[in-house]
Order: structure tokens, then C-alpha cells, then sequence
């Protein structure tokens, strides 16, 4: 595992995110109100690049038959393509337990941001 | 003649063989107005709503991400697909699609049939103007005109407007109809379309209201309203055949775009089935109803369709050459956008004819390109 510069933490404002190049690898680095996540761009469906989807939440049932719940909102990434919902600290798809895409461990170190790959 | 040099060519532009052709592409104007000014009057000052325009929102069903791919809007502004330049980066250069086919959504059925021929005449005169000539240099994009399905005079006029036009390659009808697309009020259509060789497009473009009624009532969710598609295309289709068309117009060719594929194979054993026991209620049938869908009617790819177990797709299509019937689209820039790869799926043999030869065979296009720099 290496460590990658992403850029300094000033210039990724919350709620803002950074696509880089790793080697050849596309990683998503994300700041989301006071937490980091990174992940590959990649998304395990069909290969959309994942990291441009939206940040949002997803729908649970409650009790009664149209009780819906609104949850995890900020913590899902939503790929830009078909829509497929993936948890931005896990990578855990939403809908499909066995779909993951792979996370990166991210460093905060003199005022920049590194991940780790 | 030996010792003789062979004087070399003026510089020709090279030719590229074509391998991939997308039958469905949806370019939209950088905004209403841009298309409001090709309107004719009195719909132009009339004040109608940009509604009217509007290919996908709807305030019924809303499809994931609004409909479009998230990363398909371009950096200059505008609805997705609107910016030529951006446009064909994601589409010639990452997808590497040598010929896309636009079908522009931007007439929904409206009330009034010649308010809808309006919209039609205003958004082939757009298309023509910007995506088929200013944003054409390249020649790789060709179109699909619209007309009205609701009003057969109306809809002959503007073909007959275009009629010999080099990039409207087929014709679009759209399938919210109220009448099914076998009968006859149709017929002068398809005998226009048949005489001038292009083919009927059918596409699903949306429309507020009772059009979206299913037969067994109003749906609440948009996934039961995508996943239902393919029994609008059902419908048109087992009318298509039961009423004789393909009999009376033997040069018909009817595309089915956006609507599913595999549906095709148990809905034609149905068909022949009741054909070969009972014909006689439809004697205007002379043949198998399997065998009007292989000669008469091809389908898109997409949506692809992804059985958990890949080789089920392969398995289902063997008992109906997937070679012969399916042409590939990846429905850029919306949201259930289907990369080339996808095909993937199909068996070795099929791959070249369903993402090249069946559409160059299809719509009659040069199988070879000028290479022309993109910008
Ligand atoms: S490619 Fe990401 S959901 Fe299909």
C-alpha cells in the first residue's frame, strides 16, 4: 500500500469531492461534512464512473404498507448511471449484499489530504 | 508498365471502418426556446408551457437521477446532450460509437394533434439545422423524424416535407397512442414509409395523463411503469402482425427501441401457436407470425436485459437468432445508458451484427467513415 497526495485540505470543501489518478486507477476522494471516505471509481455494475453520482440517502419501509422512511441521508453514493447505491464509509452496495466496490484509507497529515492505495 | 510510379493520390481523407452503430441517441436544444423559435404559429405566440417539450420529467413518474446520466451534463451549461463538443466526447470518444441515430423526445402527445404536428415540424427543422448539419461535420449523426400518431394526414404531410432528406433515416411514431399500430387508419403512413424505404421508429416518449394508464389501472411507482414498457411494444406489435400489415406493406420495417427484447421470444411462440391451430380469424396472415417479426421488426438492446444467471439470456435467444433481431443502443445521455460492452453478453457470433452489421443493413449506411477530427 502507498500513499498518494490528493491535495491540500483547503482546497476540498465539505460536501465537495476530488477524482484523482492512482497509477492508472480512478479513485474518488470525498469530504462530507467532517468525515473523508475515498473510493474506486469504478463502479462494480457496469463500470460507471462512480465517484460523479449524487451523495444521498435511501428509502426504508416502516410499519404500514406506504410508510416509508427517508435514511442515511450524506452517507450514500448514488452512481451516476443506473442508479445503483453504494455506502460511502464501506463501499457496501445497498440493494445487493454481494456488491462491493473498494474503499481507500485516507490521511490527514500537515494540512494535506493523502490516500492509501 | 513496369518502371512506371503510380502518381500518388491528392491527399484523401482516410476511411475508417465502421464498428459500432447506437440506434438511440437523444439530443436535446440548450434550452425551450431554442426549439420554441422553430415553432409554427399560432403554437409559437400561442403561450404554451416548455412542458410541452419536456422529453423525460414528469410530474408522475420520476426516473432515477432525473432521468439523465449524472456525469453527461456538459461543463458549458444546458440539459444534458445539448453541447455537440461534450456530447461527442462521451459518446465517439469514451463509448467509441462511429454513428449514433438521434431520436429527439422533445414532442409529448399533446391534447390537440396539430399542436403536436407543430411541435413535430419545429423539433425535425431543429434537428436538422444543429445535430444533422452545424454539429454534422463529421457525418456520423443521422435522425429520426417526428411526426403525429394521432392524425395520419398531418403525419404524411411532414414526411412527405422531407421525403429524400440524406440524415432522417427513419420515421418515429410514438407508442402512447389510442389506437393500436396495426390498423388501418396507420396504413397511409406505412405505405408512404414503405415507398420511401425508411423505417417505422417506435419509442417510448412520455406523456402526462391517461396515456400512462396501464389495463389494469394507474401504477405507483416509476419502476412499474419501466418495467411495463415492453407491453406497450407488445400491444403494437401482435397488432402489427394480426392485422396483415406486414402482408400489405412487404417493404415495412418497424424498429422497437427502448422496450426490452427477450419478452419477443415466448410472445411469438403464442402468436404462431394460435396462428397454425386457428388462422382463420385473421386470414389476411399468411405466415407464420414468427416469421413478420424476423423479416419486419428488429429491437434494441437496451435497457439490456441481466438475468442473475448470464447464460439464461444466451439460452432463451438460441431459439430466436439474436444475431438477426437486436441492434445495439446505449440511450445516451439517460440514465439506463447501456456502454458497448454490454454485448458482452451475447454469443461471439452474434456480437458484430448486433453492434454494427444488422443496423448498417437496417437504415442503409456506408460501412465505412471519413475520418474527421472531432473538434
Ligand atoms: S454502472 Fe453504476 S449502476 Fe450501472
Amino acid at each position: 500500500m502507498k500513499r498518494h497526495l490528493v491535495g491540500p485540505v483547503e482546497e476540498l470543501l465539505p460536501g465537495n469531492r476530488s477524482v484523482i489518478d492512482v497509477e492508472g486507477r480512478k479513485v474518488g476522494v470525498f469530504r462530507i461534512e467532517s468525515r473523508y471516505y475515498a473510493l474506486s471509481n469504478v463502479c462494480p455494475h457496469a463500470g460507471g464512473p462512480l465517484c460523479f453520482g449524487d451523495i444521498t440517502g435511501t428509502t426504508v419501509v416502516g410499519e404500514e404498507h406506504y410508510d416509508l422512511e427517508w435514511v442515511d441521508s450524506g452517507k450514500i453514493l448514488r452512481c451516476p448511471w443506473h442508479a445503483w447505491e453504494f455506502y460511502l464509509a464501506t463501499g457496501q452496495s445497498v440493494g445487493d449484499s454481494r456488491m462491493k466496490v473498494p474503499t481507500y484509507n485516507v490521511v490527514l497529515e500537515d494540512g494535506n489530504i493523502y490516500v492509501e492505495v | 508498365m513496369s518502371g512506371t510510379q503510380v502518381l500518388e493520390q491528392p491527399a484523401e481523407r482516410q476511411m475508417i471502418e465502421v464498428s459500432i452503430v447506437d440506434i438511440d441517441v437523444h439530443p436535446s436544444p440548450r434550452s425551450p426556446d431554442e426549439l420554441r423559435s422553430y415553432v409554427p404559429d399560432p403554437w409559437r405566440t400561442t403561450n404554451w408551457s416548455n412542458e410541452v417539450f419536456n422529453a423525460i420529467g414528469s410530474p408522475v413518474y420520476e426516473a432515477p437521477n432525473k432521468a439523465q446520466r449524472r456525469d453527461s451534463y456538459s461543463p458549458v451549461g444546458g440539459p444534458p446532450c445539448s453541447d455537440p463538443v461534450f456530447s461527442a466526447k462521451q459518446l465517439f470518444g469514451e463509448a467509441g460509437v462511429d454513428y449514433g441515430i438521434l431520436i429527439p423526445l422533445t414532442v409529448r402527445p399533446t391534447a390537440n394533434p396539430a399542436h403536436e404536428a407543430a411541435v413535430c415540424a419545429a423539433t425535425n427543422m431543429w434537428l436538422k439545422d444543429t445535430w444533422l448539419s452545424k454539429y454534422n461535420k463529421h457525418g456520423r449523426y443521422y435522425g429520426a423524424l417526428r411526426v403525429s400518431s394521432r392524425d395520419t394526414d398531418l403525419a404524411v404531410r411532414e414526411i412527405e416535407k422531407w421525403a429524400g432528406d440524406e440524415h432522417f433515416i427513419e420515421v418515429m411514431l410514438n407508442p402512447y397512442t389510442d389506437t393500436p399500430a396495426g390498423q388501418s387508419r396507420y396504413h397511409p403512413i406505412y405505405e408512404l414509409v414503405s415507398r420511401l424505404g425508411l423505417p417505422i421508429v417506435l419509442h417510448a416518449n412520455r406523456s402526462p395523463g391517461m396515456r400512462l394508464l396501464s389495463p389494469v389501472g394507474f401504477s405507483s411507482y416509476f419502476f412499474e411503469h419501466h418495467s411495463l414498457y415492453s407491453m406497450m411494444y407488445a400491444d403494437h406489435l401482435v397488432s402489427l402482425v394480426f392485422e396483415g400489415v406486414f402482408e400489405k406493406f412487404p417493404n415495412l420495417k418497424v424498429t422497437l427501441v427502448e422496450g426490452g427484447f427477450s419478452w419477443v421470444v415466448p410472445l411469438a411462440w403464442r402468436m404462431d401457436k394460435l396462428w397454425e391451430e386457428i388462422g382463420s380469424e385473421v386470414p389476411n396472415v399468411k405466415r407464420r407470425p414468427s416469421e413478420y417479426i424476423r423479416d419486419h421488426v428488429r429491437l434494441s438492446t437496451q435497457p439490456i436485459e441481466e438475468p442473475p444467471n448470464r447464460r439464461d439470456l444466451v439460452d432463451l435467444w438460441d431459439l430466436m437468432d439474436p444475431g438477426q433481431l437486436l441492434m445495439f443502443a446505449t440511450d445516451y445521455p439517460h440514465w439506463d445508458y447501456d456502454a458497448p460492452r454490454e454485448i458482452g453478453r451475447f454469443p461471439r457470433e452474434a456480437r458484430q451484427r448486433i453492434l454494427r452489421d444488422n443496423a448498417l443493413d437496417w437504415y442503409n449506411l456506408p460501412s465505412t467513415r471519413p475520418d474527421v477530427p472531432l473538434a
